[in-house]
């Protein structure tokens, strides 16, 4: 039921997904080949639960997760 | 769901699926997992093999074994493997890499004994620099990932000297533990599956359900198809989540349009992996980690490769987030056919050195799959492998070779030019005419009057025509035809004028459609029968001066027609000769007209080629009007036979069946349904030699029954044209020996003709390929009279005539489809407009015919797809005498006694249900409970409708505490009356009350009334969504519906929870739990506009309890009534109908009842007079609600609903009609016969009725007449009508015994569907493993194949006598080295027969 905070988020996905490798909040998750698109749905669970958001389907697209501070801004206004 | 493993280590659910199919497929290599490695530098052997050992002992995945235990397999871990053989050495071979090849090959399809180990490792060497290592798993102990994980350990180990320096890898145990039935996103998969059909095999190909053996083809990507490929990931239009979904959603959307075009299917449904390593950990585990899920998609007709796309990244995106381990079920791993495998692990180099790496196909897979695309990259060197894995028995040779060519077109079609339609792409290449059929070449015929005028001088006194009252010489038919010339001449008759012929069938009428054509005008022939205002019309149309017959409505009678001389010149090729009236399918009638020339050259070539005699003699007992009676009409008088005319018989014209009594002809031009009556009859004709059959679709069973009861000697011509091609384009002589497949093909085309099967782009289809049947040639008809639009329609230029005398070649566009077949012969697969397709998938119902007649006792088969209302598939309308529910409620049957299936279940697992119900007494200690576990101000939230039952549940409750919230949901249709009740209620009590209300009530009721045709499912879970929310919040403990005694069985407590077993108190609140947690889980509206704030975790669930207060306290409907009245504070609102508080609950049952056909409450209240709290005339005079339409209207358009969806919902269905023996009356005998078509056909196909018949109803044209058939008979009467069959024979009360013991029921019957009560694969294993014990052989694939208990007892065989044709046990000694080449040729021998045996 927390907010979701920029460290949270990093530090989940370098525990999680990049096996320990630390994510700056601009660096390239998806681009880069970093996380896969499998990756990517653990986060958006991930971050529903963490959050009480859902976050719809057509809202999961590279604008909104390519770096961490862009999913941070999609959390924020998602409503 | 891990009791199957207790005894062993976790299973996957995977791991599970993969061990059940290895099981039904015996030693079928299906998924044997094999690699070569190229290891070209001096390998150091002694240190591979202590690198290899120290891998095997690193990753537990490797180290496992299998067996089958008693309640399903299990898994063990082998605490020491085997040492590392010693390599084979094929250095001193004259060809070391040739033998190695062929060592590999036949060493790739060894099967596993996995119950000894699941790998196989050897280390062969062809050179003191060239190396191979070949490393293969059994894919339950692997995937592509863990096998690179392999490959690289061994690397690493290899470099550091033969040992592991790394720390010891995540073991496959610890994800296989949380990859076990995840009961939530299994839920969505089960749901998905459902609503997939199970598409078409390839090519009109078949399916043998345990033929395993396949062959891998390669297709070559190239290095510019690579580049466009990856150029496209970052195209704008395909941009997604990342360029490696936006390449799987491209291969996704070629793959899918291949699986369109090649089935002919809209639907079509493939499997594909999730690799399900999400995290770095996972990405360095050995294992079986992937699960294979369905993905679905609907191709438009329309569709363009962009539209196409934009479903498939949709369907990639749903796949994704849904694809959680231990999601994949039995159900919805079998929901497909196809497979598609894009993989992404690149294996890199073996201890620096370039390595090059092979995947082996080991000649099986899952026979479930017609084929499978895999696109790898392994050794990361830029360009993908794309290979198929093709079913050999789906997949012949040619399309094997065919097939990835057509995918390929299609991949060139999509990165060329995206945005064109699919179904325009050409598939064959330019030079491939293959499916371009021309006829032998013809010079022009001559004429129909000189060839008739050339016998009149040949044999003058010869016998033309005769009927029962008078016979014509050639010479007398001449003299009579010139009367008639002379006569029509004298009414005003010109050439090119239309005569309309209508009469019975006589001598005269010959001699009249002779006379007309003397006079150069053309003849309109119209059966007696013919109604006045078609003949009117018809009139009218064609400007016709003269009708010319026998009846009142002739303007020139034939009796008065005097004998005279006629000598005008005669037509011309080019004029009409006739014109002939189709009914078309919009009822319109269209006529063809047809010119000399034309019917001159279709006579000669039938003459030509339906008899051997010259000079055959044909009878005319087929109606005038119908294009398949011209043959009969010309074919002799023009080659000097006789002309044998049956005049039409009273009621349905059966003159057909004096054609055989007489048997006084050669040839007789007839339709399969005569033929089928004529079986039926059992005539054996020795003068008739030859059938010509056309107007509809023949089987080849009817053929052969025609052979054995007609006789061997007559030849059965198949005959294939539209009146728009002149009768016949084409023709197939039946052939016993050859013809197999269901349906006799329609073979090649006549002379001068040229048949075509096109796509629509007009492109050609490859042989296999569906498309439209086109005909071409100079014989086709000049068009429609009149109709210059219609006929510039269907008459369209032909583009593949070539160099032709004729400056505008044209084409005629039959509306008919076809494929061609291996042999290059035509296949019918009926009329494009008729073409069912049940829910996606093409469903030829003439191929569903030919199957019922090969079956035993049936002599002739029709089916008819049938749209039917859902509501108006069950009148009459019968009630249960004990609950009172209707048999239009969806499936309830009632049976002889009138009481309904699910009142005789409850009866059943009533008692048992009971432990679910407890006190008063457990309220107050619940209660309590609460109090102490509150972290807020109330001990519960109380729901209030406002409704009687929540009014009362809350009076109730306040007893034990008034500390408590009530909350209403206000979703803008709270009756004014019901919120005073609310408010006084409250007030009485003393007790807090709040409404809820969201913003966006009207989307959710839209939802609900478009999804469920009512309004409560969304205004539910609304309410419990924003309660539990506000407990949550509020730290209050619980949430109090008063959800009633009835809705608990109609929801929850439902039968099958209880069908196997007697659970605990404790696990029905579990299940109830799991069922609540899924239902707000669910990815729906309601969760999106919503927000299912908090309800991905259990907490909330652990928060919040649900407390349904009816569990504890059980009450009758009068009661609750009395006590408010009682209470005084709460009065019916009387602006509510039905209601008790909600003015839009009308809307939802108008809705419902209009949509589905019933009251949205019957089920409900019929539960509530199972429980006694109603009684059953309460109930259904509840049901007889009186609907203000106008007022709901209002609501309905106030919500937004899409009216137009108040159409009552209906489907297609195929219902099938036979005749036959006297057997089929029993309706065992029908059960017997649906079991068996439910083995032989997919499941769409399968009719869903079967009408027997005395016989078919015909139309005077000799067709079945479909409005003649009557309607299939109610569910219920059906339902009842087939008792259980109880075991016969020895084997059947075996086998009965087995499926009771293994399916835990009991009183099964033996023409029951293994299906329909419950078996699955794993039961299927475990009855052929009983049987075996108690001393039978029975394979457990012999259970899929058939279904029945009947049918299984009749393959049951004693062991002994199998014992010789069983493959011998593999030695699991055998999987180690062998230093000889031949050494293992044994096994392949057993291997190779076994898989002949499996073919």
């Amino acid at each position: 039921m927390s907010a979701l905070t920029q460290d949270a988020l990093l530090e989940y996905l370098s525990s999680e997904l990049t096996g320990g490798q630390t994510v700056a909040p601009d660096d390239s998750l998806l681009l880069s080949g970093l996380i896969d698109s499998l990756g990517i749905m653990g986060l958006v669970s991930h971050l529903e639960a963490q959050t009480s958001k859902r976050i719809p389907l057509e809202d999961i697209v590279l604008e909104h997760f390519d770096t961490p501070r862009a999913i941070l801004t999609y959390m924020e206004r998602l409503a | 769901m891990n009791a199957r493993s207790k005894m062993g280590k976790t299973m996957s659910e995977s791991q599970r699926l993969i061990y059940t199919g290895q099981s039904l497929a015996g030693s079928a290599p299906l998924y044997n997992m094999a690699w070569r490695f190229d290891l070209d530098f001096a390998l150091d052997p002694v240190r591979f093999a202590a690198a290899f050992d120290a891998v095997i002992l690193s990753h537990d995945a490797l180290r496992t074994r299998f067996e089958m235990g008693p309640s399903g397999p299990e898994q063990f871990e082998v605490s020491a493997p085997p040492a590392f053989p010693a390599p084979l050495d094929f250095s001193a071979e004259a060809d070391p890499q040739k033998a190695a090849e062929l060592w590999m090959e036949k060493r790739a399809a060894k099967p596993f004994d996995l119950t000894q180990k699941t790998y196989d490792s050897v280390l062969i060497k062809c050179g003191p620099e060239n190396w191979i290592w070949y490393f293969a798993q059994h894919h339950i102990a692997t995937d592509a990932w863990s096998g690179a994980i392999v490959f690289q350990s061994v690397s690493q180990a290899y470099d550091a000297g033969g040992t592991l320096e790394s720390p010891a890898p995540p073991q496959f145990e610890a994800f296989a533990a949380q990859s076990t039935g995840q009961a939530d996103p299994q839920a969505y998969w089960i749901d998905r599956a459902k609503d997939m059909p199970a598409q078409s095999a390839p090519f009109g190909g078949t399916r043998q359900a345990s033929h395993a053996a396949s062959e891998r083809v390669t297709l070559e990507l190239g290095a510019t198809r690579t580049a466009a490929l990856q150029a496209l990931t970052s195209d704008p239009r395909f941009r997604s989540l990342s360029p490696e979904l936006t390449r799987f959603a491209i291969l996704a959307t070629i793959y899918t349009a291949f699986l369109a075009r090649i089935t002919g299917d809209t639907r079509i449904s493939f499997g594909t992996p999730a690799h399900n390593r999400a995290t770095p950990a996972l990405k360095a585990t050995a294992g079986l980690f992937i699960e294979m899920f369905p993905l679905s998609l609907e191709v438009e007709e329309d569709a363009s490769f962009e539209t196409l796309y934009r479903s498939a990244l949709t369907e990639a995106l749903q796949f994704l987030r849904h694809a959680k381990p231990g999601a994949s079920t039995p159900a919805s791993a079998s929901a497909f056919h196809a497979v598609l495998n894009v993989m992404t692990v690149p294996y890199g180099d073996f201890a620096d050195h370039p390595t090059r790496i092979t995947w082996l196909h080991p000649g099986a897979h899952d026979p479930r799959h017609d084929l499978r695309l895999h696109v790898y990259d392994f050794e990361a060197s830029g360009t993908p492998v794309v290979a198929f894995d093709l079913n050999t028995s789906v997949f012949s040779t040619t399309k094997r070779a065919l097939a990835p060519k057509l995918f390929e077109a299609l991949l060139d079609a999509f990165l060329a030019d995206p945005a064109q339609p699919i179904h325009k792409v050409p598939l064959a290449k330019e030079a491939d005419t293959s499916s371009l059929l021309v006829g032998p070449s013809a010079t022009p015929a001559p004429g129909l009057l000189e060839a008739f005028d050339a016998q009149v001088s040949a044999r003058p006194n010869d016998p033309a025509v005769t009927d029962p009252s008078q016979g014509l010489s050639y010479a007398e038919l001449d003299a009579r035809a010139q009367a008639y010339a002379a006569a029509l001449t004298q009414q005003g008759v010109k050439a090119g004028d239309a005569v309309v012929v209508h009469a019975r069938r006589s001598v005269e009428l010959i001699a009249a459609i002779f006379g007309t054509l003397k006079t150069s005008a053309y003849f309109v022939p119209l059966p007696a029968d013919t109604p006045k205002a078609r003949l009117d019309l018809i009139v009218e149309r064609t400007g016709a001066k003269v009708i010319l017959g026998d009846s009142e409505t002739a303007t020139l009678l034939f009796s008065v027609v005097e004998p005279a001389a006629f000598t005008g010149p005669y037509p011309q090729g080019e004029q009409t000769a006739y014109v002939i009236y189709t009914s078309g399918s919009t009822g319109e009638p269209k006529g063809v007209e047809v010119t000399h020339q034309a019917a001159a050259d279709y006579i000669a070539w039938a003459a030509a080629t339906f008899s051997d005699s010259p000079s055959a003699s044909y009878p005319l007992f087929s109606a005038i009007g119908f294009d398949l009676t011209i043959t009969s009409l010309f074919a002799p008088l023009t080659a000097g036979g006789t002309l044998v005319v049956y005049p039409e018989t009273p009621g349905t014209d059966l003159a057909v069946l004096d054609v055989f009594e007489a048997d006084a002809v050669d040839v007789v031009k007839l339709t399969p349904a005569h033929l089928a009556l004529l079986v039926e009859k059992g005539f054996a004709p020795s003068r008739i030699t030859s059938l010509v059959l056309g107007g509809e679709s023949l089987t080849t069973a009817l053929c052969n029954r025609a052979r054995a009861v007609l006789g061997e000697h007559i030849a059965i011509h198949n005959e294939y044209g539209p009146t728009e091609a002149v009768v016949g384009a084409m023709h197939h002589r039946f052939d016993p020996a050859s013809d197999r497949a269901a349906s006799v093909p329609i073979g090649q085309p006549a002379d001068g003709v040229r048949i075509y099967v096109l796509d629509q782009g007009l492109n050609p289809c490859p042989p296999g390929v569906q498309g439209e049947i086109y005909i071409g040639g100079a014989r086709l008809a000049k068009g429609y009279l009149g109709r210059s639009d219609l006929t510039e329609d269907r008459f369209i230029p032909d583009p593949f005539a070539g160099a032709t005398q004729d400056s505008a070649p044209r084409m005629y566009k039959t509306g008919d489809l076809g494929r061609l077949s291996e042999t290059g012969d035509l296949i019918y697969l009926g009329r494009a407009d008729d073409q069912v397709k049940l829910g996606g998938v093409r469903v030829e119902p003439g191929e569903v015919a030919a199957v019922i007649e090969r079956q035993p006792g049936i002599e002739s088969a029709f089916v008819a797809p049938i749209r039917r209302e859902a509501h108006l598939a069950t009148s009459p309308e019968t009630c249960c005498v004990r609950c009172g529910i209707t048999n239009r409620s969806p499936n309830v049957e009632i049976n002889a006694a009138g009481v309904c299936n699910i009142c005789l279940e409850f009866e059943d697992y009533k008692s048992r249900a009971g432990a679910y119900f407890k006190t008063p007494e457990d309220l107050s200690a619940l209660v309590a409970d609460l109090q102490a576990r509150k972290s807020g101000t109330y001990d519960a939230v109380v729901l209030l409708s406002g409704g009687k039952d929540s009014t009362y549940a809350l009076y109730r409750f306040a007893e034990l505490t008034k500390n408590i919230l009530t909350l209403t949901l206000d979703n803008g249709y709270i009756s004014p009356e019901a919120k005073e009740n609310i408010t006084r209620v409250t007030q009485d009590i003393g007790v807090d009350h709040r409404f809820m209300t969201t913003p966006h009530m009207n989307t959710i009721f839209k939802d609900s009334l478009t999804k469920h045709s009512n309004v409560c499912q969304g205004c539910f879970k609304t309410v419990y969504t924003l309660a539990m929310q506000i407990a949550a919040e509020e730290g209050i403990p619980a949430v109090v519906t008063g959800l009633s005694r009835g809705q608990f069985f109609e929801t929850r407590l439902t039968p099958e929870l209880f069908a196997k077993s007697n659970p605990s108190t404790e696990e029905i609140e579990a299940f109830v739990l799991d069922a609540r947690k899924a239902y707000h889980r669910m990815d729906d509206t309601i969760a999106r506009v919503l927000g299912t704030k908090g309800f991905f975790t259990d907490a909330l669930f652990d928060q919040v309890e649900l407390v349904d207060i009816y569990r504890y306290i059980d009450v009758p409907v009068s009661e609750i009534y009395s006590y408010l009245d009682t209470r005084g504070h709460w009065e019916r609102p009387s602006d509510t109908g039905r209601s008790t508080n909600c003015l839009i609950n009308d809307a939802g049952i108008y809705v419902h009842k209009t949509r589905q056909g019933f009251h949205n409450y019957a089920l409900p209240y019929s539960w509530d007079v199972r429980m006694g709290h109603k009684t059953q005339s309460e109930a259904t005079h509840e049901l007889n609600d009186e609907i203000d339409t106008a007022r709901v209207t209002k609501i309905l358009e106030e919500v937004g609903f899409d009216q137009k969806l108040l159409a009552p919902r209906s489907q297609t269905q195929l219902v099938a009609y036979v005749t036959g023996d006297a057997a089929l009356q029993s309706p065992e005998k029908i059960e017997g016969l649906k079991e068996t078509l439910k083995a032989q056909l997919s499941p769409a196909m399968v009719p869903a009725d079967i009408v027997v018949l005395d016989a078919l109803p015909l139309t005077p044209n000799g067709k079945v007449d479909r409005k003649a058939l009557p309607e299939p008979r109610p569910m219920a009467e059906r339902a009842s009508a087939a008792p259980k069959v109880a075991a016969q024979t020895p084997n059947e009360q075996i086998l009965v015994e087995i499926f009771e013991s293994i399916i835990g029921t009991t009183g099964l019957g033996v023409t029951e569907n293994f299906y329909d009560i419950g078996g699955d694969s794993i039961a299927a294993i475990q009855i052929a493993m009983r049987a075996n014990e108690l001393g039978y052989a029975l394979e457990p694939n012999a259970v899929f194949e058939h279904q029945t208990i009947q049918l299984l007892a009749k393959v049951l065989r004693p062991l002994e006598a199998e014992a010789q044709t069983k493959c011998p046990k593999e030695d699991p000694e055998d999987l180690d080295l062998e230093l000889e080449l031949d050494l293992d040729a044994g096994d392949l021998d057993a291997l190779a027969s076994q898989l002949e045996h499996l073919g």
